[in-house]
Formats: structure tokens, sequence, C-alpha cells
């Protein structure tokens, strides 16, 4: 089991670029979500394992940003006023374009997951959600480790092939004269 | 302007997800698949370096795999809500 010390080493920097990637800079603040990532890996490290330190960690970082978009969303409504005066409002306008990208891909990915083959859907959420090796996906669904590496491959292609296309489309706007 | 992607493309990426994957259960096994590793790495750089798409191919993998982690809910598909 790796040290805490060596995960931190390992993926800050990962998470850090993710986190921007997905969020821009400016939403929340990219440290923090890191930060509270690691936080809440060493807090469960205390009473159990975890398998895969790597999807831990990208969850928590998610899920830190989304709560904090929530809030963010009730102190706006309530107070609409404040909205002014928080960080967020111009580093939006300076990051709107990587946040509606972003958006926009984990949209496609998220419709392209909710369409596909059941099993192969299976595979991709144990694997990257629940963090399983495909030596337990297979144990667990009573196929080959092959077998569930051909699945969990075919379905990150699709996820790509997705990606792609919207990415293509998005070109073919940006190539027009204005 | 993009290259027209044809099957080419299609192979690429396919090679790249099979790549992806196999890295992936890498290193989490036995002692026999600690020298395994070595080889895989081996033969995965050759594939890298044998043709500039196929870099493109795999950072796609992976930065799909990033969208994969962040855009699916934690509860899976079994409600109607969506997270995002």
């Amino acid at each position: 089991v790796p040290s805490f010390e060596t995960l931190y080493q390992q993926y800050r920097d990962e998470l850090l670029r993710v986190v921007r990637r997905q969020f821009g800079d400016g939403l929340s603040d990219p440290e923090e979500a890191v930060q509270a990532a690691f936080e809440h890996l060493a807090e469960v490290s205390k009473t159990s394992t975890v398998v895969n330190p790597r999807a831990f960690l990208h969850r928590c970082a998610r899920n830190y940003v989304i709560d904090q978009r929530r809030r963010q969303a009730v102190r706006d409504r309530s107070a609409p006023e404040l909205s002014l005066l928080n960080i967020s409002a111009p580093s939006v306008e300076f990051d709107g374009q990587r946040v509606l990208e972003a958006r926009e891909r984990l949209t496609v990915v998220l419709r392209t997951v909710r369409g596909m083959e059941a099993k192969r859907r299976k595979v991709l959420l144990m694997h990257s959600i629940d963090g399983l090796g495909f030596t337990e996906i297979a144990r667990r669904m009573g196929l080959s480790p092959t077998r569930i590496m051909q699945l969990f491959s075919e379905a990150l292609l699709q996820c790509a092939r997705a990606a792609r296309e919207l990415d293509e489309a998005g070109q073919g706007i940006a190539d027009r004269p204005s | 302007m993009t290259p027209p992607r044809g099957q080419d493309q299609a192979a690429i990426d396919e090679e790249a997800a099979r790549w992806f994957t196999l890295r992936r259960d890498s290193g989490c096994e036995t002692l026999d698949a600690v020298l395994d590793d070595a080889a895989l790495e081996a033969a995965f750089r050759a594939w890298l370096q044998a043709d500039p798409r196929h870099l493109e191919a795999y950072t796609l993998m992976e930065l799909t795999f990033d969208d994969i982690l962040w855009a699916l809910p934690d509860t899976g598909f079994d409600d109607s809500g969506e997270d995002l």
C-alpha cells in the first residue's frame, strides 16, 4: 500500500490539472478541491483500504466542486447582488469557453454511457466509479478477465469516438468565417 | 482544417483503447506481473513512437477516461435524476 505522501506526489498535479480542465480556474478554487480530496482520502484510509486511490481522489474532487457549485447557486438565488462581488463572476467570463466545452463533453460522455450496451456499461461503472480491478470484476460477473478488459476497452472507445465527433463538429463551426 | 479521418483513425483509436486498458491492468497482481510489466511498457513505448497519431489517440483515451470519472453520477443509472 503506497503511503499518503507518495499518493500526494503522484496525483496532486494531475488532479489539479483535471479540476482546471473540467471547471476552469475560477468556479471554485481548484487547489481547495484537490486539498479536500486528499483530506477525505486520509480520513477514509484510517478505517479502510482504498482499493483505487486515483479513482477515489477524482470522485472526491468532483463531488467537492459540484457541492460548491450548488451552494453558489443557492447563494446567488437568495442574494443576487452578492454574486457581483464574488470572485467567480469575472473568472466565469474569463474561463467561460473552457467550462462550456467541458460541460458539453461531459454531457456527451454521460449520454454515451447511458446508451451503452448493459454489460459494457456495467464493466465501465465498476472500474471507474467503484474502482475495481479487472480481475475482481471478472470474478463478480463470472466472465474471464480478458473478456472484461475487452468490454472496458470497447466502452472507452465508444466514449472517445463520441468526444471526437463533438470535437470535429465544434471545429467545423469555428472554421466558418464570422 | 482537419485532415479527413478514415478507417485508419478508427483502427488507431481501437489500438489506443486497448493499450490504455492493458496498462491499467498492470502492476497490481503477482510478482510475475511485474516482470511482464517491463515488457509491456517497452512494447507500449515502441507503439507510441511508431506514429505521431498514436500519441494523439492515446492522449484522447486518457482525457476521455478523466471525463468518464467526472461525468458519471455516484449513484449509477438506476434513478432518473441526472447529476450533471
